[in-house]
C-alpha cells in the first residue's frame, strides 16, 4: 500500500535527518542488516551493511528523490503492529528507532555532512555543526562515539518525547510525525 | 548518484605498501577522476611534509599497519595539530579488525576503508569529504 505525497502530513516530507534517517533505518530493519556504515553525500546517502549469512557487505543507495516514496510506504504501514525484530546490543529496538532518535539530535545540532559507523562496541557519528565561539558562530567538525549507555539515553529521550498524552485524535496522528 | 564525481580533491595516501597504494590510486581515479593523489610511504615523512605544507590536502587516507611510525602515530600527530586537525583522516585497513578501527575513531579518525570493499567505501568517503568541505568553506566564505 502506498500513500501519495500529497496525503502525507507535510512535516513528514521535510528533509530533516529525523525523517530521512528513520526510513533508512526501516529499510535496514526490513532487510535484517547489521554493521552499518551510512554516509551522506551530495545526492543522498550511501550505506554499506551486512546481511546475516552473507560474507560481503551490501551497498544501498538512498537518493534524495526517493525519500517521498520511502516515507509514503513507511507511513502506510504505521499502526499495523509490525515490529521488524532487527535488534542487537547497539540498537536494541532496531535501526528505525535509533536513526530516528539520532536524526532528531542531529537536526537540533543543525548538523550537516554526517557519517554514521557502527563498530564493535560503539557507533561513531561524524559531521559538521555550528559551534559558538567568543565572537561568532563557526562551523566545525564534530564526532560522537555513542556507547550502549549513550544509545539507551538517546532512545529513552526519544520515547519520552513521543509518549502519548491525553490529546485529540488529530494531535495523536501528528505526534507520530 | 552513480556518476563519477567531478569536483577535484587533494588526497594524501599514506601507506608503505606500494601495491596497496597502486590499487587505491586506481580506485580513486575510477571513482573521482579529477582527484589529485599524493602518495607517501613513510609515516614520519608524511607528518613532516604535512607540517610544512602550505596547500594542505582535503583528505588523508592512512594505512593503520605501517612499519615504524604507524597509522595511529600519524593520526595522533595530525589531530593534535591545530592547523591539521580539520583534515578528515580515513583509515585503510586490510581487515575488519574492529579493535583497530575503534582505536582509530577514538583518536579522531573520520572513517575507514576496508580492502574488501574499496570502491564502495571510496565513493562514500570522497562524496562525504566533498560535502564536508562544501559546508566548512561555505561557512567561512
Amino acid at each position: 500500500m502506498m500513500v501519495k505525497s500529497a496525503e502525507l502530513p507535510p512535516e513528514l516530507l521535510d528533509p530533516t535527518y529525523q525523517n530521512r534517517l528513520r526510513v533508512i533505518g526501516r529499510r535496514l530493519d526490513l532487510g535484517g542488516y547489521r554493521s552499518l556504515n551510512l554516509v551522506e553525500i551530495a545526492g543522498g546517502f550511501l550505506a554499506r551493511a551486512m546481511r546475516p549469512g552473507e560474507r560481503a557487505p551490501q551497498a544501498l543507495e538512498f537518493p534524495h528523490a526517493d525519500f517521498p516514496r520511502l516515507i509514503g510506504a513507511a507511513f502506510a504501514e504505521r499502526g499495523r503492529g509490525q515490529r521488524l525484530g532487527n535488534r542487537h546490543e547497539l540498537v536494541p529496538t532496531g535501526y528505525e528507532d535509533f536513526l530516528r532518535a539520532l536524526g532528531h539530535r542531529l537536526d537540533e545540532q543543525h548538523a550537516e555532512a554526517i557519517a554514521i559507523t557502527e563498530l564493535g562496541n560503539f557507533i561513531a557519528v561524524n559531521g559538521v555543526a555550528p559551534v559558538e565561539t567568543y565572537h561568532q558562530t563557526a562551523m566545525a567538525p564534530f564526532q560522537s562515539l555513542l556507547r550502549p549507555d549513550d544509545i539507551a539515553t538517546l532512545l529513552n529521550e526519544a520515547f519520552q518525547r513521543r509518549a502519548p498524552e491525553p490529546q485529540s485524535l488529530r494531535a495523536r496522528i501528528f505526534s507520530r510525525a | 548518484m552513480t556518476a563519477a564525481m567531478t569536483t577535484s580533491l587533494r588526497v594524501y595516501v599514506i601507506d608503505d605498501d606500494p601495491d596497496h597504494v597502486l590499487i587505491i590510486s586506481r580506485a580513486i581515479r575510477e571513482v573521482a577522476p579529477e582527484t589529485l593523489v599524493r602518495s607517501i610511504d613513510d609515516g614520519a615523512a608524511a607528518v613532516a611534509e604535512l607540517e610544512r605544507e602550505t596547500a594542505l590536502p582535503d583528505l588523508i587516507l592512512l594505512d593503520i599497519n605501517m612499519a615504524g611510525f604507524n597509522g595511529f602515530d600519524v593520526l595522533s600527530r595530525v589531530k593534535s595539530d591545530a592547523r591539521l586537525r580539520h583534515i578528515p583522516v580515513v583509515m585503510l585497513t586490510s581487515s575488519e579488525l574492529s579493535s583497530d578501527v575503534a582505536r582509530a575513531y577514538e583518536l579522531g579518525a573520520s572513517g575507514y576503508i576496508s580492502k574488501p570493499s574499496y570502491l564502495l567505501d571510496l565513493r562514500a568517503v570522497l562524496g562525504n569529504t566533498l560535502l564536508y568541505w562544501g559546508v566548512m568553506r561555505r561557512a567561512t566564505a
